[in-house]
């Protein structure tokens, strides 16, 4: 790996994150005044105007962006409108608890995929491959809030056994990283089966099986080890739309993460927050995908950036 | 091979290790702690920098002002009694001996007058503060207890309508000791709880007052939740997490409705609704008998008992029953379609003539399922032959275009708090109005507003506001709809509970009684 490669894709990297603040910036104020939201429906228009100058919504958009993006640059993403905080604290504050989240979802996605996905491809149009391959399409089709709502329904209305929801305890864990974990499951179920099949059928594997390798051996060793690549490549891949998937799993779960706050946020027309919390999350997704692109490299030493 | 690294094995460790530790989910709040699930988090404690009604949700529970909002309407609270100048322009305020602030300090006239002068600042960014500016000069103390507020002009609304008195007293001392940015964390007041501890937009915690004035509440511990997702909320309720959810409507009111264990209080005429019309978009409704045409199409019984579950009922007017004056005794527009076709022929309206109507994409305290609702409406006026050109809007969008003057053919006009029929004037009725831009302009409305404002004697007062009731139920500038309650759901743990009336966001915690 070049240094030349990952000065490019820093410069990328660099580029995408302002491209990313130009339309948080944007968008956020295509969608309306946050002083008409915010003040009381009979406060007079002076009212309203004393609030927008202390909120420092009177200026130009050019002078709040350049301010934005300066302040933005050295870490200070403004007070947050709603709660009085510093916008960056706030974001910060809540990063443990979605990573925390995404990690125990991918746990669980993993745990649940891999032996799903090995056993789907070694029993191949059995019963279990079918079932395998329906839950792997429900998983991937039926939307995560629904599922969230169902397994509160379910785990916690019908069967009282884990909380509705909140943070606190490793059994306010268990529902959210479920209906997180299923979901990136699906695609890692799918992507594992098909891998192992390509490697059960090659040459190497013929070759374990005539020498009288164990079964067990061959599946877990010589099999697996090679499907590895696109499996790990899956694996980090969803790593990435976990992020996403946190958004709507936080905010059905109360789970006090960046996802829900940034929900929050938007509905609160709170710019600062909102702005921080979308540039956070865009800069994690940016710096996970050059993570897995030099993943590759250490994984496959076929793969190289260098320039030949 | 891929191995997995150090850091996330051990991030993996420590989520099994947090499984293994806890060992039981805890379910219901421990004794005389309660847990409120709301769809909207208020943290903004400072009175005398109000953004929005909906920070009456925490101001309530730390501060009293000198009258307060409770079940019964407004009562002296940190007033005691006063007495009204001849001419309307001064009130000499009576203050109660005794009453202390949560870190100690007794209230006195100082604290008074140094929450009014702050309000009055010139910099100060209180919602009501123009309201404010307009009509006191000054405000002096003449006793440790009696307070003097020196009027520009009569200001009668002032007792009647809740956006005035209750303004929340503060400690002078502590205020200017830590400043206003250190007191939005810590804020100190008189009220029935002080908080002790928060987490932006997701908790606060508030503890019982022991020394409340008013005796202290029966709850020793709130904790107001934000929880976004209503079905959340109504499964923590169910699930005995919470003991009250706020904002639970639709299909969720149906399921409440047939689980025992769960009853619904409201809060009584939080809301009233009326539909309005655009003169300019919609010239024909210049004429009475398209507007009592549009009245007789509209099936408010209907709609109030399926779409609103019984959260509302069908208004005779815009003033609702807790609306200072309210006048008793107007009759309800029978829903009539037949009726409405004939008078739309009549007045010269031809089947499929085209009017723009703005449906409302959100739901608030004024009108439940507002979107359901509007639909329903819409679906009236169809069938009377109007031909609907819907316009979504969700509420910032919604308030632009209000604020802007843009509404359409036939639009709703909601209000929150409908306390003070002189405000409901003000809001919609007077030439001058906000809401209405211009579509209202009845000469006679607006001398009763005028009159009103200057009028010190409140039963005169009463009585003006009354002629316009009258007066509006014969004109009909605007089509009234709902009257409507907060509903709150809440489980067996609480006994006996009645929020404020008039609005929806007076809780009234501190009466509040717990079971056994």
């Amino acid at each position: 790996m070049s240094i030349r490669f990952l000065l490019s894709r820093l410069t990328q990297v660099v580029l995408t994150i302002l491209l990313l603040s130009v339309i948080v910036f944007g968008l956020a104020r295509l969608t309306g005044d946050p002083v008409a939201l915010m003040a009381p429906a009979e406060a007079t228009q002076e009212d309203m105007d004393r609030l927008r100058t202390s909120l420092g919504l009177d200026q130009s958009l050019a002078v709040q962006y350049w301010r934005f993006v300066s302040n933005a640059a050295m870490g200070d993403f403004g007070t947050s409108i709603r709660w009085n905080e510093p916008a960056a604290d706030i974001i910060l504050e809540r990063f443990p608890a979605t990573l925390l989240l995404a990690s125990t979802s991918m746990l669980f996605g993993v745990l649940l995929a891999l032996p799903v996905g090995i056993l789907s491809a070694v029993r191949r149009d059995t019963w279990f491959d079918n079932f395998g391959k329906v839950v792997s399409l429900a998983g991937q089709s039926m939307p995560t809030f629904w599922i969230g709502i169902m397994l509160i329904l379910v785990f916690a209305l019908y069967l009282p056994i884990f909380p509705t929801s909140g943070y606190g305890t490793g059994w306010h864990l268990v529902l959210p990283s479920i209906a997180l974990g299923g979901y990136v499951a699906a695609a890692i179920m799918r992507v594992t089966r098909s891998a192992m099949l390509d490697a059960l059928e090659a040459d190497y594997v013929r070759t374990a099986r005539s020498k009288g390798a164990p079964e067990r051996r061959i599946i877990l060793i010589h099999a697996l080890k090679n499907a590895a690549i696109p499996i790990v490549t899956i694996i980090a891949l969803q790593s990435a739309t976990i992020l996403r998937g946190a958004v709507v799993t936080e905010t059905v779960f109360a789970w006090p993460g960046v996802g829900k706050i940034a929900v929050d946020a938007v509905t609160a027309r709170d710019f600062p927050l909102v702005q921080a919390a979308v540039l956070f999350m865009g800069c994690v997704f940016l710096l996970m995908n050059l993570l897995i692109d030099m993943l590759y490299v250490v994984l496959d030493p076929r793969i190289s950036y260098a320039r030949r | 091979m891929f191995t997995y690294g150090p850091r996330f094995a051990r991030a993996a460790t420590l989520g099994i290790a947090m499984l293994a530790i806890n060992s039981l989910p805890v379910d219901a709040a421990p004794e005389g702690e309660i847990v409120v699930a709301q769809p909207l988090l208020r943290q903004q404690f400072d009175p005398t920098a109000m953004v929005a009604t909906t920070d009456f949700l925490t101001f309530d529970m730390l501060y009293d002002g000198l009258l307060n909002l409770t079940d019964e309407g407004k009562k002296p609270a940190l007033a005691l009694s006063w007495e009204i100048s001849e001419d309307g322009k001064q009130f000499d305020i009576k203050l109660r001996e005794g009453v202390v602030f949560h870190n100690g300090d007794p209230m006195t006239a100082e604290d008074v007058k140094f929450t009014y002068d702050t309000v009055l600042g010139p910099e100060n960014t209180h919602s009501y503060r123009q309201a404010f500016a307009n009509s006191v000069e000054r405000v002096e103390v003449l006793s440790p207890y009696e307070v003097r507020i020196v009027l520009k002009q009569p200001w009668p609304a002032f007792f009647t309508s809740v956006r005035y008195s209750p303004l929340g007293i503060i400690p002078k001392n502590y205020y200017e000791e830590v400043g206003p940015k250190e007191f939005l964390k810590r804020p100190v007041g008189t009220g029935p709880f002080k908080l002790v501890d928060q987490q932006a937009g997701e908790w606060s915690r508030f503890e019982a007052h022991e020394d409340y004035w008013g005796g202290a509440p029966d709850v020793a511990v709130v904790t107001q939740r934000l929880v976004s997702e209503p079905f959340t909320r109504y499964a923590m309720l169910e699930r005995g997490e919470a003991d009250i959810a706020m904002g639970l409507t639709g299909p969720l009111l149906e399921r409440i409705q047939s689980n025992p264990d769960i009853k619904i209080v409201a809060a009584k005429y939080s809301g009233t609704s009326a539909l309005h019309f655009s003169r300019t978009e919609f010239p024909e409704s210049a004429n009475r008998e398209v507007r009592m045409a549009i009245a007789h199409a509209i099936n408010r019984e209907g709609i109030a008992q399926s779409i609103l579950a019984g959260v509302c009922e069908s208004a005779s007017s815009i003033l609702t029953p807790a609306t200072f004056g309210h006048l008793t005794g107007l009759e309800r527009i029978s829903y009539d379609p037949e009726k409405a076709k004939q008078m739309l022929r009549d007045a010269g309206i031809e089947e499929g003539h085209e009017v723009s109507f703005s449906i409302h994409t959100q739901s608030f305290g004024s009108l439940p399922n507002a979107p359901q609702v509007l639909e329903a409406i819409a679906g009236n006026l169809e069938a009377v032959g109007f031909e609907l050109d819907r316009r979504p809007y969700e509420t910032g969008a919604w308030l632009a275009m209000m604020r802007a003057g843009n509404q359409t053919g036939i639009f709703y006009g909601p209000s929150s708090i409908p306390d003070d029929g002189g405000e409901t004037i003000n809001g919609w009725f007077s030439s001058k109005s906000v809401w209405s831009s211009g579509n209202v302009n009845v000469p006679e409305y607006d001398e009763i507003f005028n009159k009103q404002l200057m009028e010190p004697e409140l039963e005169e007062r009463e009585k003006l506001i009354q002629s316009f009731a009258r007066m509006e139920h014969e004109r009909l500038e605007a089509v009234p709809l709902f009257w409507c309650s907060t509903p709150f759901a809440i489980n067996s743990r609480i006994s006996d509970w009645t929020p404020g009336v008039g609005s929806g966001y007076h809780l009234n915690l501190d009466k509040l009684k717990l079971a056994n």
